[in-house]
């Protein structure tokens, strides 16, 4: 298991996918979640640096998965980088940056790595 | 000189006034040989000729009463009709004295006489003209005044009989006429003989147009055909005149009969005439005063029609729900002229179903049934009938009969419905109008149009005003369709950017990031140098392509938020001048790439409220115009503020807007240069426009053909 570990939540599977190469191609190791509770239940069973999150998903969008986040203490100081066309509301989220859609891979690629934490 | 009594026979015989004597027993003793003349008799003829002779008997009485309180002493003057020798009657006026001997005895009268037939026949025609006048304007008929006009003249001639009759319109023969003592009878025979060149005095004179004097009826050859008549009621002479209007049309003849044979003085010559002339004046001015009466009559309904008209359009264009609107129309038309009306509209599959009906309170039944009303487009009468036709039909006058609906034959409403057919019976129908609604040949609907038992027929000019409401109905109705169809496909145009903006750009999200991808895998150098080289330069095309791409959409997209007013602007207190400076900068590559030249000069640290991303996009979309369409000669970029303003100019030298073109462009999809030359859509001034106008600040562009233009944007600093 590698020691560099993001967790991409995404409900598009195409950019889950593409999410998921590019990351590994940096050498991350990538676990996928469709959603919000999706990627709460992993959080247990792994250990991410960085959650890559969208904002607009279905059964828990973006903003319910980061209130839960912020309410656990082992959680609550992971990275978050929010990806989302949603500029003026993803703006009142709490996160350490956010990422305009449609995503510019080096922007995005930039982003993790700078957030990144060990 | 001496006055001796042959001066005074003298100047008794050379009196131009009558001078007339007589005796205590009523004899006559002496004319003058004025008198003489006046009465045409001579003194010896007169001596001879009793006075109930000289005087109409009807006057007699008065006369033998003023002579004897002459007896008394009594002078009087007056005036007096005389009959002459030769039987006609002539006004005088008198002044008489009596005369006493010494012993102061009174042996006799002396009357001094003037002629005043003249004078008399001028009043009396006068008096006669200004009743006939007085008649005519209160309103009286023109028999009445043509009697009031007859009266004075039977006084003026004696004997006579007098006729006013009046030609029809076409002038073949009479069809009215004023008579006082002939008898009504007689006047029956004559009227509407046609008229001849041997049809008796009157139909002669109205035919030849001139003066026919027949004194003998009897043997004269125009009475031939009727003489009999005119003896039965013992009438021998006939004298007619031609009443001619001022253009020379026969009006009618003024007749003289007689019962005697009997030729006309010059006296009653000269009476024909005036009272020829008066009566012409009468009818004239009579049919003058019909005419103004029918005229202010039609001015009248004209008035009232266009006020209808005027009313309806301005009901029509009143608003764009013809539904609602159209239900004003038979309303408006029931309180004009009609018992009821109703609107039927043509539905999706051409069937006629009933809007709106009005009807007056007397014919509220028609309400109750009127929902029922199913026109049978195969009817061959009334609104479908008109629908098939194109045109507006009028049923002038119905009769019951129209309604009965044995066998096949239809009833001339083209509705069959037994209960309606009933009622419309029940409430009398007189008259109708069915008036179709057709738009560039298609029917919409027809309006119908109706008046019962105490309405009016209508006539061609109802039915034309009715096509007029009737039309502007239609394309009131029409204008609608063509607004909400308008407005449909608008709202098309936009939900379908929405949709296809929201799907497009998912895929199109994924295909970039593994294009970019791919670009990331060749530069760590996974594939053979021969083989990078060749893919590398594909790879390095695509990437623009996809960019460009998904900028459309973001376009797109914005613009279906800005349509639906979901563009929400995320304010916010910042250092403007860091985030025009970071969105320049980003820029910057692209002048280079192109070559131009770009200046810059921005004021530090200008605070403000904006939303970063949109005001970024703002600089970026007007740089990018400036590079665009700046024919690669420098731009300059400034940004400067005060207290309470930031402004940005981006100008450029290129080829500029046109004036007309300058409003233009920040509509939607617009664009001062035509498609060919440079791409987009048209929407990035737009878009900029609303997100400017979203801060509160103004966007404008200052431009001159072929020089270049200024975009100045200026945004409060709140």
């Amino acid at each position: 298991m590698s020691n560099k570990q993001v967790l991409v939540v995404e409900d598009d599977s195409n950019i889950r996918e593409v999410l998921k190469l590019a990351l590994e191609f940096e050498g991350y190791e990538v676990i996928l979640a469709k959603n919000g509770r999706e990627g709460l239940d992993m959080l247990p069973s792994s250990k991410p640096g960085l959650i890559l999150l969208d904002l607009m998903m279905p059964v828990m969008n973006g903003w319910e998965f980061v209130e839960e986040i912020k309410k656990h203490p082992e959680y609550k100081s992971i990275p978050i980088v929010v990806v989302s066309a949603y500029s003026e509301r993803a703006k009142a989220i709490e996160c350490n940056k956010f990422v305009q859609k449609p995503l510019e891979l080096d922007t995005l690629l930039q982003a993790v790595s700078e957030n990144f934490k060990e | 000189m001496e006055i001796t009594e042959g001066l005074f026979k003298q100047i008794i015989e050379n009196s131009l006034e009558g001078i007339w004597i007589i005796d205590d027993g009523n004899e006559s003793v002496y004319v003058n040989p004025a008198m003489s003349r006046m009465l045409g008799y001579s003194l010896d003829e007169i001596k001879n000729t009793d006075l109930s002779c000289l005087f109409k008997t009807e006057d007699l009485k008065t006369l033998l009463d003023k002579l004897e309180t002459r007896k008394r002493g009594q002078s009087e003057k007056h005036e007096i009709r005389v009959i002459r020798k030769d039987k006609v009657v002539i006004w005088t006026l008198a002044s008489c004295y009596p005369l006493f001997n010494s012993e102061e005895k009174y042996i006799g009268s002396v009357g001094l006489l003037i002629d005043i037939s003249k004078r008399k026949r001028s009043e009396t025609l006068l008096g006669a003209q200004r009743k006939v006048f007085e008649i005519l304007i209160r309103g009286g008929n023109l028999e009445d005044a043509l009697n009031e006009l007859l009266s004075p003249i039977e006084e003026l001639v004696d004997g006579m009989l007098g006729s006013i009759l009046l030609l029809d319109k076409e002038g073949k023969k009479f069809t009215k006429g004023a008579a006082i003592n002939l008898p009504d009878a007689y006047m029956e025979g004559i009227l509407n003989e046609p008229i001849g060149p041997e049809a008796g005095s009157c139909g002669t004179a109205a035919f030849k147009k001139e003066l026919v004097i027949v004194s003998d009826i009897e043997n004269d050859p125009l009475w031939k055909n009727y003489k009999e008549l005119a003896l039965s009621f013992d009438l021998r002479a006939s004298w007619s005149c031609p009443i001619l209007s001022r253009e020379g049309k026969v009006l009618g003849t003024f007749a003289l009969y007689f019962r005697k044979i009997r030729e006309p003085t010059d006296y009653e010559l000269q009476i024909v005439k005036d009272v020829t002339a008066a009566a012409a004046l009468s009818i004239e001015h009579i049919n003058m005063l019909h005419q103004q009466e029918s005229l202010l009559k039609k001015e009248k309904r004209f008035r009232q029609d266009l006020e209808l008209l005027a009313q309806a359009r301005k009901f029509l264009a009143n608003s764009l729900e013809y539904e609602k609107v159209l239900k004003n129309i038979p309303e408006l038309i029931v309180s004009h002229f009609a018992d009821w009306s109703y609107i039927t509209l043509s539905d999706e599959n051409g069937a006629l179903r009933a809007l709106t009906a009005a009807a007056t309170p007397e014919c509220r039944e028609f309400l109750r049934i009127f929902e029922h009303c199913k026109t049978d487009l195969t009817s061959p009468h009334g609104l479908p009938l008109a629908l098939r036709e194109g045109r507006s039909i009028l049923y002038s006058h119905l009769t019951d009969e129209d309604f009965i609906t044995e066998g096949e034959a239809w009833p001339k409403l083209g509705i069959k419905d037994p209960e309606f057919v009933c009622v419309i019976r029940n409430l009398g129908l007189k008259s109708y109008m069915a008036i179709p609604m057709i738009v560039r040949g298609e029917y919409l609907g027809g309006l119908v149009v109706a008046s019962s038992k105490e309405g009016r027929h209508y006539d061609g000019s109802d039915l034309a005003l009715m096509n007029e409401i009737g039309n502007s109905c239609a394309i009131a109705i029409d204008n609608t369709m063509l607004y909400r169809d308008a407005q449909q496909s608008i709202q098309n145009r936009e939900d379908f950017i929405s949709v296809a903006s929201h799907e497009l750009r998912t895929p199109l999200t994924s295909l970039q990031m593994r294009v970019d991808l791919l670009a990331r895998l060749m530069d760590k150098n996974v594939l053979s140098e021969e083989l990078a080289a060749k893919v590398k330069p594909i790879i390095s095309e695509i990437q623009p392509d996809i960019r460009k791409f998904s900028k459309l959409i973001e376009t797109l997209l914005d613009i279906s938020k800005l349509r639906a007013k979901k563009l929400h602007l995320n304010l916010q207190q910042m250092n403007i001048s860091n985030v025009v400076q970071e969105e320049v900068n980003r820029l910057k590559q692209d002048f280079d790439l192109h070559q131009s030249p770009l200046r810059v000069y921005i004021q530090e640290n200008l605070f403000g409220m904006c939303d970063q991303i949109r005001l970024q996009q703002v600089v970026s979309n007007l740089l990018g115009n400036a590079l665009k369409f700046g024919n690669k000669r420098p731009v300059e970029f400034e940004m400067l503020g005060n207290k309470d303003h930031i402004t940005i100019t981006v100008k450029d030298y290129g080829m500029g807007v046109s004036s007309e073109d300058q409003l233009r462009i920040f509509k939607p999809f617009e664009r001062a240069v035509s498609d060919k030359n440079f791409g987009g859509l048209g929407l990035g001034l737009y878009i900029a426009q609303q997100i400017i106008e979203g801060h509160g600040g103004t966007i404008l562009v200052e431009s001159t053909l072929g020089e270049g233009s200024s975009f100045i944007v200026e945004l409060p600093r709140r």
